[in-house]
């Protein structure tokens, strides 16, 4: 959150130096009144004792009109820092390029709809274009969160839940499951790397044969991710799962695993960010 | 015969389980061999477990919550222990025995520390601060704290017998459901919050009868002392909000015992729904902890200011407003379920709307001081020490309802450092504060000073260290509850932050050096006036300790801070008749109505139905037998009252004394 | 000010008039802590309705409820318990104008009728389950069991209530603290009269509107 990319990740850093600035200039100074007070009328000091002032009109207008104020002045932020950091609404303009993750127990699968191929705890994504993340969890509920990238949003069995990016600069990334979903959700680790458009198609080349990664360490390779894979897969690991690398997956994976829990489910194409109205998808957990 | 108990519950699974298991079951040991050795079982029968006395049902409910402090706290500290020593390493513990440490660790200090101390200062002083002889239903109050007690034990045999929940205080299905908890775990969780939450309910209405019906003559609503309204708000709350955490947990329950599908991801349940009704109580009570500490503040800085408090009525609407927006925000702690904006942004603006009467609060308590002569007593200390660091942990709460800020700091240690600091300075300095200032009228000698002022300096410094290098970490992204550190850069922090627990420990330690140094020293300590701290309300103008009755003769109380303004004009205050008390006698019905529920809770978790049957019918049968008790009281007689107020004031036969 | 000019509550809400004014009136004190328990348990009902809400689209290939309904058996057990909240009336009016045997004639008829209430809500169940619509089944069925099955386990206590004021009446006759006891019976009857309405409005007639 303190080293921010992208759009999204600098708009929430300025609001928090912009909050933080705020509160400071009405709590700093109450603490050192405080301090002062207990200190100025002190027992044993000879300060003005009035045993009978328990009331003052001047002084109760203001305390009430600091805080109103202050609440005011945040709340106005907070609705539109809100609607604009919707993490639902595309950023920038163009069709968003389209990644699937679903986190699994200890893991992170991410299908790549467009190329047909899947990774497993590694996150590929070009820069210079809106880039959405459909989320689904299978079966516990967690929160994905690449810090400075993307703020949280939980990823649930059944729903589809969505964020959304677009960087302007290489850059790699950890990401992870911040909420706890059993002994070794903090093995539900990832790297993101986010590369120039020409890399991305070099880089998927590279990667489809690559045995190792940048930073050192394997790259597993595997066939095809069809269901019965995806049922071994999903089972739980108690170890950092390595980096794999599906080289064709069974067309609508993604919403077979989200079926599994709501027959009804049915994958809408992505919207621009013209097309956004501002509402969660269908399946939002109030179905 | 007995279900799934079988001798694989005991803790063999790890040496630092089996040795809490030990710690426990020789506590227990240790306490029957004392009682034995000095053949106080009798004592203990006729003056505590019998009793309905809402005085000492408020000195027990204090003292357990000062022992599941100390569970709760061995539970902390070994949680900051195991995460400096799992920086890319495994630490001490095993991750099962982490996450059931950090469930036990909440689950403890909010219901069995926080709720209880709470119980336990209103019973004790709520009746005298409204010239009452007792709250409106003493033997109720008694159930009250024995269905506490009985979930208190549910959770220490945890430790000894099976294992406590891994699923976190929240416990979130569809972790917690029986797909993923099979175990006795979540069951131990959901039985020792059930039956505790039914004594809660109890004293809420209790509390709230009391107040709307059993004030002095004269006291009208505005003429309420600030921490009786915090308690009537408080009691408004729990009978609002714990029906949530009822159903919530009976449904929860449904799942794991018969298959149902309310909190299933399949089948068309829905478990977000959980989260739901589980924040619908969660929110509304730690408002319910924190507004009477609120109150013992009010009552603290205007005594030990020597004025009234300032903007009494802005304090009560203040109160108020609290506690009606307190039910009205709690989704913001699942902001980034995926809500619309709109409707993420509207509870976060109603969540700050809640800083509005919080701010105006610390105005008037500042403003209290004003033109006062602030004594620096240590009960004073921890009511600045809350003034200062309250405010960063209302400043970090208000960046928290940012909606945008939030889906950053969620699921953070930023998160677990802000609600420690409201819970830490807030809720617990204010139940310390209120410890510190009403024992004398328990005991009747006050605590030592020194003592006292080592202990805030150990709470104060341990606090902030502990939990600033955590606001740190959160800014960082360390996810809460992780049992292993993947990240070596944030080894020197997490090592300040467990100096700080060490701090914290030693505020702990100074908390029991006062207890011990002041019982001993209790003959040159002795509070003679009955009003040691020049009080102001109507508790302190009767001896301390105070006596069975309270009041010999009820008090006449129209006016606010009524016994201070008396004494400084050099009146006496208004007392009705003297005449034969009627007094409600000792019963062992409520100890039993608790131990009966402690069989229906064991027998559940554990699949013994004979034994749940055993519970259930003992608790409807003990009911039943009560309802045929048609006298269930005793006459205190004149001479007895005599006796025992001897010439204090309270007799009203004389001027009332103590002006400073 | 002196000590008798403060008022004092004369009349509680039972009608039982006090006029020592040192004395507490614990009847009324009851009553009002019985209102205040009531409204906690409306929460509880209320939480439940809403969880109804949420789930009862949630049939996961089940029956959903016009499946499960059984409208004569619903309007009988309406009319049964809506007779005995008038019943329940008549035990109160026999009892305050001291007709020890008329309200305990009443308050065995109240008895029957909330009786056969239960026993229609049993075979509703039984025959459920007999069909293979169990809670199991789905999230929309455990809600149905558990709201109504909540207000149901009311009424074992109610009657079990019932039971008790009856060997009272015969023990103890109409003393203050007994007909203080009846009359927090009959909010208890008379608040699950009240939830039942709202179950038939909120989970039956939208089954049958279907």
């Amino acid at each position: 959150m303190l080293n921010p990319i992208g759009s999204v990740g600098k708009a929430e850093l300025d609001l928090l130096i912009i909050s933080t600035v705020i509160m400071g200039a009405i709590v700093v100074p109450l603490i050192i009144a405080t301090l002062y007070f207990a200190w100025r009328y002190r027992a044993s000091n000879s300060a003005h004792y009035d045993p009978e002032f328990d009331d003052s009109a001047i002084i109760d207008r203001v305390t009430h009109f600091i805080p109103i104020l202050t609440v005011a002045v945040i709340g106005a932020l907070t609705w539109s820092y809100t609607h604009k950091l919707d993490p639902y609404a595309p950023v920038g303009d163009g069709q968003p390029y389209e990644i699937q993750a679903i986190s699994l127990d200890y893991k992170w699968l991410f299908i790549y709809p467009e190329e047909g191929f899947a990774t497993v705890n590694e996150l590929v994504a070009p820069i210079g274009r809106p880039v959405t993340l459909r989320l689904t969890a299978d079966p516990m509920m967690t929160s994905i969160f690449i810090p400075g990238l993307i703020s949280q949003i939980y990823t649930m069995p059944g729903m589809e839940t969505r964020s959304n990016f677009n960087v302007d600069t290489t850059a790699v990334r950890d990401g992870r499951n911040a909420m706890y979903s059993g002994p070794y959700f903090h093995f539900q680790h990832f790297k993101t790397r986010l590369v120039s458009p020409a890399d991305f198609q070099t880089w998927i080349s590279e990667f489809s044969t690559h045995k190792t990664l940048p930073e050192g360490g394997e790259i597993a390779h595997e066939q095809k991710l069809d269901m019965g894979r995806y049922r071994t897969l999903a089972e739980r690991n108690d170890e950092y799962y390595p980096v794999t690398f599906f080289h064709e997956v069974e067309p609508n994976l993604f919403q077979s695993v989200v079926q599994q829990f709501m027959p009804a489910y049915q994958m809408t194409p992505l919207p621009t960010l013209v097309e956004y109205s501002g509402s969660p998808p269908e399946d939002h957990p109030e179905h | 015969m007995f279900g799934r108990l079988t001798w694989e519950a005991i803790p063999t699974y790890s040496a630092v389980a089996l040795s809490g298991a030990a710690v426990t079951v020789l506590g227990a040991v240790a306490i029957v061999v004392i009682l034995t050795y000095f053949k106080l079982w009798k004592w203990l029968y006729v003056n505590w477990l019998t009793t309905v006395d809402h005085k000492k049902i408020g000195v027990m409910y204090i003292i357990l919550a000062f022992i599941m402090l100390l569970r709760g706290f061995a539970d902390g500290i070994m949680m900051r222990a195991q995460q400096m020593m799992a920086i890319d390493g495994v630490g001490y513990l095993t991750h099962d025995h982490f996450q059931q440490v950090f469930t036990a660790h909440g689950t403890i200090m909010i219901f069995f520390v926080a709720t209880p101390f709470f119980s336990g200062l209103a019973n004790f002083i709520l009746p005298q601060q409204l010239g009452s002889r007792d709250v409106a239903f003493p033997f109720m109050n008694a159930v009250s704290f024995w269905l506490t007690a009985a979930g208190a034990v549910l959770v220490l045999i945890s430790l000894a017998i099976g294992e406590f929940s891994t699923a976190g205080w929240t416990g979130y299905p569809p972790y917690s459901g029986v797909g993923r908890s099979p175990g006795v775990g979540v069951d131990y969780w959901i039985w020792s919050l059930f039956i505790s939450g039914w004594g809660t309910t109890l004293t809420g209405i209790n509390f709230a009868v009391t107040i709307t019906r059993r004030r002095a003559p004269g006291m009208t609503l505005m003429k309420m002392p600030i921490f009786v309204w915090t308690v009537l708000c408080s009691s408004i709350i729990i009978m609002f909000a714990f029906p949530a955490l009822t159903v919530d947990l009976v449904l929860l329950m449904g799942d794991r015992l018969l298959g149902t599908h309310f909190f299933t991801a399949e089948d068309g349940g829905n478990f977000m729904n959980f989260a739901n009704i589980f924040w619908m109580w969660g929110h509304p009570e730690v408002y319910l902890l924190v507004l009477p500490a609120f109150g013992i503040y009010s009552e603290v800085v205007a005594t030990f200011s020597g004025k009234p408090i300032f903007g009494y009525k802005t304090m009560v609407q203040a109160t108020v407003i609290i506690t009606v927006v307190s039910m009205m925000v709690w989704l913001h702690h699942f902001f980034t379920m995926g809500s619309s904006a709109t409707v993420n942004a509207i509870f976060g603006i109603a969540t700050m709307i809640i800083g509005i009467p919080t701010g105006m609060k610390i105005f008037n308590w500042l403003f209290t001081m004003y033109r006062g002569k602030v004594r620096m007593h240590s009960t004073m200390y921890w009511a600045i020490g809350f003034m200062v660091l309250f405010m960063i942990g209302g400043a970090t709460g208000v960046m928290h309802a940012i909606v945008p800020l939030d889906y950053n700091l969620h699921n953070t240690t930023f998160l677990v450092a802000h609600f420690h600091n409201v819970l830490i300075p807030g809720v617990l300095f204010g139940y310390i504060a209120g410890y510190q200032y009403w024992f004398p009228k328990a005991f009747g000698f006050t605590l030592d000073e020194r003592w006292g002022k080592l202990s805030f300096w150990g709470w104060a410094i341990g606090f902030t260290l502990v939990f600033t290098p955590l606001y740190i970490l959160g800014l960082m992204g360390l996810p809460r509850r992780t049992a292993v550190i993947l990240d070596s850069g944030m080894a020197p922090l997490l090592y300040v932050s467990f100096i700080g627990a060490l701090v914290v420990f030693f505020g702990i330690f100074a908390l029991g050096m006062q207890l011990y140094v002041s019982i001993k020293n209790r003959n040159k300590l002795r509070d003679t006036t009955g009003d040691p701290w020049d009080g102001r309300t109507l508790e302190w103008s009767i001896p301390s300790p105070t006596p069975e009755f309270n009041f010999a003769r009820v008090p006449v109380a129209d006016e606010l801070d009524i016994y201070a303004n008396r004494k400084r004009n050099g009146k006496s205050l208004t007392w009705g008749e003297l005449s034969d008390i009627e007094m409600p006698n000792d019963t062992i019905c409520g100890f039993l109505i608790g131990a009966f529920s402690f069989l229906l809770g064991f027998g559940f978790i554990w699949w013994m139905w004979w034994m749940a049957f055993i519970g259930f019918v003992g608790i409807i049968g003990v009911i039943i037998f009560r309802s045929f008790i048609d006298h269930a009281e005793h006459e205190v007689s004149v001479d007895e009252i005599r006796e025992a107020l001897g010439a204090h004031p309270s007799l009203g036969e004389q001027t009332a004394g103590g002006v400073a | 000010m002196s000590i008798d000019s403060v008022p004092t509550i004369h009349e509680d809400l039972f009608g039982f008039k006090h006029n020592e004014p040192d004395k507490i009136d614990i009847h009324g004190e009851r009553a009002l802590a019985f209102w205040f328990y009531l409204m906690s348990d409306a929460m509880i009902f209320a939480i439940l309705f809403a969880n109804f809400g949420i789930l009862v689209h949630g049939t996961a290939g089940g029956p959903d409820m016009s499946e499960i309904l059984n409208m004569p058996r619903v309007a009988l057990q309406t009319a049964l318990l809506l007779l005995s909240s008038l019943t329940f009336g008549l035990v109160t009016i026999s009892a305050l104008s001291k007709n020890r045997n008329v309200a305990i004639i009443w308050l065995c008829v109240t008895f029957a009728l909330g009786a056969g209430f239960l026993i229609l809500e049993i075979g509703e169940f039984s025959e459920m389950v007999a069909e293979g619509a169990t809670p199991q089944v789905s999230g929309f069925l455990s809600a149905f069991y558990v709201l109504v099955g909540t207000h149901g386990l009311h009424m074992v206590f109610g009657l079990g209530m019932l039971t008790v004021m009856l060997i009272q009446f015969l023990t103890k006759g109409l003393t203050l603290p007994v007909l203080s006891r009846l009359y927090r019976v009959g909010l208890f009857w008379h608040f699950l009269d009240l939830i039942w309405v709202a179950i038939f409005s909120y989970v039956y007639l939208p089954g049958a509107l279907n």
